[in-house]
């Protein structure tokens, strides 16, 4: 049965891996590597809140924490990029394991909060310290030779780069869910009691899996820190954190795909609406506004409903993924 | 597998892009960007409006140059830096040759970086910090209108000269803060004032009546606001309820016009603002604010109204290099004078500061005010040497 | 910090109490609101600047002054509350919190947009109707501010009187506990759900209509206290109106207290306070753990 599960979302995302591939051609590569790391970051949170069911406010820490990270890495200490992004990705870990463990206990409303409460500490940590460069951020970051020998400052080669990182990171999010680890974190999100009663340490798996999130939330930073060649305290403020959620939000919370969709629909509005000039704010919030009265499970869970709608009607009966999802809001 | 489409991928693109470059460019448009905050918190100071002002000095300028027609695109950062780098990243390789105005230090510091390594132009506008022509200066980048520093001397000068000679300092915890705060105390201590004391506040701040207090009881003649324009209209807005002034001075460290119609003359009335440009200062402002108001239904501010000779300007220097070259354009820039309705015999210092006079206005009285715009009093000029600070070649390489 | 003079301190304290006032307004709005809805309201802070127009709209056009708009504005505000609980957030109590989260912050997106594009972003003069002060010996209290903290507390005692002590009271706070209980006997949530929206906004309207003589009105006003009162809520312990009150005005002073000691932690110290509270008390000081 998981066979034929799995089929559609790992088939959808190697169509997404082809239309990397080619997308250069059609689209400025600066804005799809943009693209890809706010996908990765969007995925990677996607399986925290997706798959366990967590609904944390404070992913920009990783995010922005690892960019610094790497920026600094790269920048100051004159490292080369395998490494910085190494670096940048194990700070993100430490990190989530540390605001993993404080926040996990708490359920619903006060886990959000208090994820949302050390993030807030942490950008107050970076807006004082001087390694970050205050309200300035770290600029000129260089695109240093990848191993001190493959030249990445050319906008298509650093592209590919990208896009072979996101893909295997995707991969590993991929097996994640798919591994009896996730069984595992998905029997969390829909019944967290009855894990307990099967003898599972719910708070370990938990644990655990906030910090992968962590890490690779950490690594679409370290990413980003590379194209942008830029990290400032916007990349760590809880409007990161909130848009996140949102780019999941739209694209469709526990889908493979709708993370990335969630990203590229985001990232379109706001570097494409400057046609309406002032209006921009208000119609983002129009289009917001209607996805979650219209379409709420996002698009690619309205997609998929379809799908399974139609699948149920000839196979029988086959639990609703998205439905599960709802559910375990409910029980929270 | 991947491999192999990878490489098939890696080579059609590159074939394509060779494709791309070698069409002709003759009579593809001259390509110019306007970026900056169109819908965000920072609207008022630039905003919209400034494209407008660039629009008329191209029609001014002919709408060609090297017999290309030019175009402007306009871009919103959201005051974001992802956005506003990746958006000139995309501009500069789509053929944008300069990009005007900025604004939010995080996104001009991000492309300054971005110009010099693309060999393109930009030239700054709504940009304050003056480390763009100090540690992050560049041969690439221009700084046009003002700076921290040149908004803060009208106010700081104007408050000594009236007896103000002891100060006390509410600064934004923010390098912005410190810049602006250390940059007063010098001209303060060199006039022979002295600065007794500072309260720093975080930027997300709404209430400062505590750091009201504390500097109505320091007993400080100057109450100086080293702080971000919204924060400082706030505050002057909450010292009229403590009743700081007249015994206190309020010396607004950065203000412009639409923030002084932002207060209402009544609680603004008296305040200093430093700028480059009034609308009613003489006949050529008058003309192109009348000119500006028609199109826009407003007056311009100084980012507004320099953005039209900040582009003719440019566009000045790409005729006469024959091509749109960052480099040798911004050198051209340099060595020709400014000259426009705002800016007489204007000049750019090698580090590519735009020396300009600039004015020292008063807001006025609500009785003296005749109109909806009938803000300011023009009190005096301050000659460019004083209104900014001097070349620093230790921290600029250029500025030699 | 020990040379601080005692007047300072007891200034500092006043000072605290009146931002507490606002705290107070605005997180007692939120917590009826999710008491009742178990929504989190995102609009919040919109509707808190909304209030704040609401008031400078009626001046201007209409030449009310401010103490009509006192009572008009959250009126108004309130109104927009319930229209927008009726027409769009009701078709959401089905689904997952978030969805309903989304759609409030989406609304108060919308909100502060719409605002900046008709106002502009640096904000519009409004007058303040109570000039002057009282000496109290440590400090200088301006008439206006005593007011806010007399208004802010009425309003607090009051709906909390109503909540704790009416009829009206015990069916709102049955339907905190157990709305799906209060449904099967009978009384029509619905229109109560309806109306507790519109208090609550209403309040934040409130808020803003008295923040509006003090401080700069601008479209933004509001984005910045927005996670401010959400980290009063929690800390008061989310669904408790006691807690949201007293949280509010004891955050307020904690704020006081750190712009002595180290001024530019003040906005971030609520933070840490709430780290610390609910790895003490997982619900908040006076909230009951309902998971």
């Amino acid at each position: 049965m998981h066979i034929f599960a799995l089929r559609p979302s790992s088939l959808i995302l190697l169509v997404f891996l082809g239309a990397g591939l080619l997308a250069p051609h059609y689209v400025y590569p600066g804005f799809l590597m943009n693209l890809l790391c706010f996908a990765l970051f969007a995925s990677a949170y996607n399986l925290l809140v997706g798959y366990v069911g967590l609904l944390a406010f404070g992913h920009a820490v990783f995010f922005g924490g690892a960019s610094y990270a790497t920026g600094y890495m790269l920048r100051d200490l004159g490292l080369t990029p395998e490494v910085s992004i190494l670096i940048g990705v194990i700070f993100a870990a430490a990190l989530g394991l540390v605001m993993g463990v404080t926040s996990i206990r708490r359920r619903g409303i006060y886990f959000s909060m208090i994820t949302l409460a050390l993030a807030q500490m942490f950008y107050f940590l970076c807006a004082q310290s001087s390694v970050t460069g205050g309200e300035n951020g770290l600029t000129a970051i260089p695109r240093s030779p990848l191993f001190g020998i493959f030249d990445i400052s050319n906008e298509l080669t650093l592209y590919y780069l990208i896009l072979a990182v996101v893909a295997a990171a995707m991969f590993v999010i991929y097996r994640t869910v798919h591994s009896p680890f996730g069984h595992v974190l998905k029997g969390i999100r829909d019944n967290e009691n009855r894990m307990i009663s099967l003898g599972y340490d719910v708070d370990r798996f938990k644990v655990i899996a906030f910090t992968l999130s962590a890490a690779l939330a950490g690594l679409a930073g370290s990413l980003k820190a590379i194209a942008l060649q830029l990290v400032t305290l916007v990349d760590v403020h809880w409007s990161t954190s909130g848009e996140v959620i949102l780019m999941a939000l739209i694209g469709g919370i526990g889908t493979a795909v709708g993370p990335i969709i969630g990203a590229g629909v985001i990232l379109t509005l706001q570097n494409y609406l400057t046609g309406f000039a002032e209006w921009v704010i208000t119609i983002q919030g129009a289009i917001f506004f209607l996805t979650v009265l219209l379409f709420r499970r996002g698009i690619a869970g309205e997609v998929e409903r379809l799908f399974r709608m139609r699948q149920a009607r000839s196979a029988s009966s086959q639990k609703d993924f998205t439905t599960s999802v709802v559910e375990s809001g409910r029980s929270t | 597998m991947k491999l192999k489409r990878f490489s098939i991928a890696c080579g059609i693109c590159v074939i394509a892009s060779l494709a791309l470059f070698s069409t002709s460019r003759a009579q593809e448009p001259f390509k110019i960007g306007h970026l900056t905050d169109l819908s965000g918190v920072n609207v008022d100071i630039s905003g919209p409006a400034t494209t407008e002002a660039m629009r008329f000095a191209v029609d001014d300028f002919g709408g060609k140059v090297l017999g290309r027609p030019i175009e402007i695109i306009a871009g919103d950062h959201l005051n974001k830096p992802d956005v506003g780098v990746g958006l000139a990243r995309k501009w500069y390789d789509g053929g944008v040759s300069a990009i005007f105005d900025v604004g939010v230090t995080s996104v001009a510091l991000g492309i300054q970086a971005l110009a010099k390594d693309k060999n393109k132009a930009v030239i700054y506008i709504s940009t304050g910090s003056a480390d763009i022509t100090g540690k992050n200066c560049s041969p690439n980048g221009i700084h046009w209108t003002y700076n921290s520093y040149a908004d803060a001397v009208g106010a700081v000068t104007e408050a000594l000269a009236h007896g103000g000679d002891t100060w006390y300092f509410l600064t934004v915890d923010y390098a912005y803060g410190d810049n602006l705060q250390r940059d007063a105390t010098k001209i303060i201590e060199k006039a022979g004032g002295k600065v007794i004391g500072s309260t720093r506040h975080p930027i997300d701040a709404t209430d400062f009546s505590s750091d009201l207090l504390k500097a109505q009881s320091s007993g400080a003649k100057v109450i100086g606001l080293a702080t971000i324009t919204n924060i400082g209209t706030n505050i002057v807005k909450q010292s009229e309820e403590f009743g700081i002034r007249p015994n206190q001075t309020i010396a607004l460290m950065s203000v412009d016009i639409q923030d002084i119609k932002a207060l209402g003359l009544k609680t603004a009335q008296g305040l200093i603002d430093t700028s480059s440009y009034y609308w009613n200062s003489s006949d050529e402002s008058r003309a192109f604010a009348e000119r500006f108001k028609r199109k826009t239904g407003k007056m311009p501010n100084q980012m507004q109204a320099s953005a039209y000779g900040a582009v003719l300007h440019y566009l000045k220097a790409v005729e006469a290099v024959g091509s749109d070259d960052a480099l040798k354009v911004i050198a051209k820039m340099k060595d020709i004078p400014i000259n426009d309705f705002m800016t007489k015999n204007g000049t750019i210092r090698p580090d590519g500061r735009v020396m300009r006079d600039m004015l020292v206005l008063q807001a006025k009285k609500p009785e003296e005010s005749t109109g909806d715009w009938d803000l300011f009093s023009v009190l005096r000029t301050i000659p460019a040497k004083d209104a900014f600070a001097p070349a620093d070649p230790s921290v600029c390489p250029l500025a030699k | 910090m020990l040379n601080i003079p005692i007047q300072t301190i007891l200034g500092q304290l006043l000072l605290g109490l009146i931002n507490g006032a606002f705290y107070a307004l605005l997180s007692l709005g939120l917590a009826i609101i999710f008491g009742l809805l178990r929504v989190v309201n995102f609009a919040h802070g919109a509707q808190f600047a909304l209030g704040a127009f609401a008031a400078l709209i009626l001046s201007r056009y209409a030449e009310v002054p401010y103490w009509g708009a006192l009572v008009l504005a959250p009126v108004i505000v309130g109104i927009f509350g319930v229209l927008f609980e009726r027409l769009f957030l009701r078709r959401l109590y089905d689904t997952e919190p978030t969805y309903q989260l989304l759609l409030t912050f989406s609304l108060g997106l919308m909100t502060e947009g719409t605002l900046r594009a008709l106002f502009g972003s640096s904000g519009v003069p409004y007058a303040n109707p109570l000039i002057g002060g009282i000496n109290l010996g440590f400090m200088f209290l301006p008439f206006y501010r005593g007011w806010v903290v007399v208004v802010s507390l009425a309003i607090c005692v009051g709906t909390w009187l109503v909540i704790e002590k009416s009829k009206l009271g015990s069916y709102l706070r049955a339907a905190t506990e157990r709305p799906d209980l209060l449904r099967t006997f009978g009384i029509n949530v619905p229109v109560m759900v309806t109306l507790t929206y519109g208090w609550g906004v209403g309040l934040a309207g409130l808020a803003g209509v008295m923040a509006a003589p003090i401080y700069q009105v601008s479209p933004s006003m509001g984005s910045h206290l927005l996670i401010v009162v959400f980290a009063v809520v929690v800390i008061g312990g989310m669904g408790s109106l006691g807690g949201a009150i007293l949280a509010g005005f004891a955050l307020g002073v904690l704020e006081g207290i750190t712009k002595l000691v180290y001024p530019p932690a003040s906005s971030t110290v609520i933070f840490a306070v709430m780290v610390a509270v609910l790895l003490v008390k997982p619900a908040g000081v006076f909230g009951r753990e309902v998971v």
